[in-house]
């Protein structure tokens, strides 16, 4: 190769030397696999390593921020270095400059996590105690899926079992490969910049291998899960080992589909609670009613009890009343009979005794006494009693004084 | 103040209503004339929130891509 590259006409100052070299080298593209030691994150801005097998090495280097999961690269993990060849032109030193550090194999991915598994409960980040649990009303959600996915199809459709009005925003991220850490990143962060208007995150994918669910084992977005203030509801496949966003979020679903059905569950629960809170107060109410309606027949009963009574004696001296009146008013008929009997007996005892003397007693055509000429008129007939006996006359002449 | 916000609010202050005043049943704190005041609102609070979890149609949107943060 360098027979073509003879540039010995030409005589370069270093910083040229260093210029062109970097040039020539810094477009490559590479993947170059060893052993990660010597790992530096001291000065927290810059990360440094070496990276080395068995017959050569090579320094490392990236902005720290670059490398979204340093923290779970271990000293002496088998890793992949993706990035391109740098020469720093102040000083010559040849380094690879890393756009990720990604594990290599499964058994370097799976120790890694470990650590960060380990770390992360010591910080209470899986603490039961700091998970909340599903508020009572779901009424608008925040899903976080990949579109067009049998995730999201599945928890839409078992959803939809339990219809009850739930706004749901979607919306779609990588849930793997490049860009998924930072898509899922600024999802949690656009549901977490309204919070009060979500109740609940659900966050899930399907299944896959460890590799494909490195985003959700990527610290950065379990930061963004653990400081959620929305609760979130993580859902995501997995074969063996829980993800350590399952861990960290507050309530956990092993598929997309269970998650639908714990939201349904919750639901069908809330309308049993406010059931049962409605069959407590009209259960009490009810009785409570009927107590008070046992009382009150209790009081009419003794009260038409005694009325009843009174009633009755009331009653009987009524009777005994109209019965004495009634007895006192024959009594006072009888006597008054027996008055007129005496009246008329005494009455006739008593002319008899005149008109033995002599005297005559004159009646008109009408049986009645005459006592006075002004009764009759001439030509009436007149009778005259005498103790035995009557004479029937005419009137002749009468004299008035 | 958003709508959901309020809707939110509105639910969990007529749910802790609603189960202050069977607690309030249950211990027998309540007398005939007041307990039909109190079981006619708790009867209108339990309308009120099983009718916002009826049979509604859940609804979908889709966060467009203008609200999302580009990627590096």
């Amino acid at each position: 190769m360098s027979e073509n590259f003879n540039l010995q006409n030409q005589v370069l100052s270093v910083a040229q030397f260093n210029q062109l070299i970097d040039g020539i080298v810094s477009p490559l593209q590479v993947v170059v696999e060893g052993e990660l030691v010597q790992i530096n994150t001291r000065s927290s801005r810059w990360f440094f390593a070496t990276l080395k097998d068995s017959q050569a090495s090579v320094s490392v280097f990236s902005p720290l921020n670059r490398i979204a999961n340093w923290q779970i690269l271990q000293e002496g993990m088998r890793v992949r270095v993706d990035g391109w060849p740098r020469l720093y032109q102040k000083t010559g030193r040849f380094s690879l400059f890393a756009r990720s550090i990604a594990p290599a194999g499964k058994g370097a991915l799976k120790k890694a996590l470990e650590k960060l598994k380990k770390e992360l409960e010591i910080l209470g980040y899986f603490d039961p105690d700091r998970k909340r649990s599903l508020p009572t009303f779901i009424r608008r959600i925040g899903l976080i899926t990949a579109p067009d996915s049998r995730a999201y199809s599945d928890f839409i459709s078992i959803l939809n079992h339990q219809l009850s009005g739930i706004k749901i925003d979607f919306y779609p991220v990588l849930v793997q490969g490049d860009g998924a850490v930072n898509s899922i990143k600024s999802a949690l962060n656009f549901f977490n910049y309204q919070a009060s208007q979500y109740d609940l995150v659900v966050l899930t994918r399907g299944g896959g291998s460890l590799e494909d669910l490195l985003a959700f084992n990527n610290r950065t977005v379990i930061e963004a899960v653990y400081g959620s203030r929305v609760p979130v509801l993580a859902a995501i496949g997995h074969e063996e080992d829980d993800c350590l966003v399952d861990l960290v979020a507050d309530i956990r679903a092993s598929t997309p589909t269970q998650a639908a059905q714990i939201i349904n569950y919750h639901h069908q629960e809330t309308l049993s609670i406010i059931d049962s809170l409605t069959k407590t107060m009209v259960d009490n109410y009810q009785e409570l009613i009927s107590n008070y309606q046992e009382t009150v027949n209790t009081l009419v009963n003794g009260l038409s009890f005694y009325y009843r009574q009174q009633f009755r004696e009331t009653n009987y001296l009524l009777n005994r009343f109209n019965r004495a009146i009634d007895y006192f008013f024959n009594k006072i008929e009888t006597q008054r009979e027996t008055l007129l009997v005496l009246e008329k007996l005494l009455l006739s005892f008593d002319y008899q005794n005149i008109l033995k003397r002599g005297f005559t007693i004159t009646l008109d055509s009408h049986d009645k006494i005459i006592k006075s000429p002004g009764q009759v008129s001439l030509a009436d007939q007149i009778v005259t009693r005498f103790y035995q006996g009557k004479i029937i006359s005419q009137v002749k002449s009468k004299n008035e004084s | 103040m958003n709508p959901k916000t309020s809707q939110t609010k509105n639910l969990a202050t007529a749910f802790k209503e609603l189960e202050k005043i069977a607690q309030q049943f249950e211990q027998g704190k309540i007398d005939l004339e007041q307990g039909i005041k109190e079981l006619e609102r708790g009867l209108e609070l339990a309308r009120f929130l099983k009718k916002q979890l009826s049979k509604i149609e859940h609804k979908v949107t889709e966060i467009k891509k203008s609200y999302q943060e580009i990627d590096d």
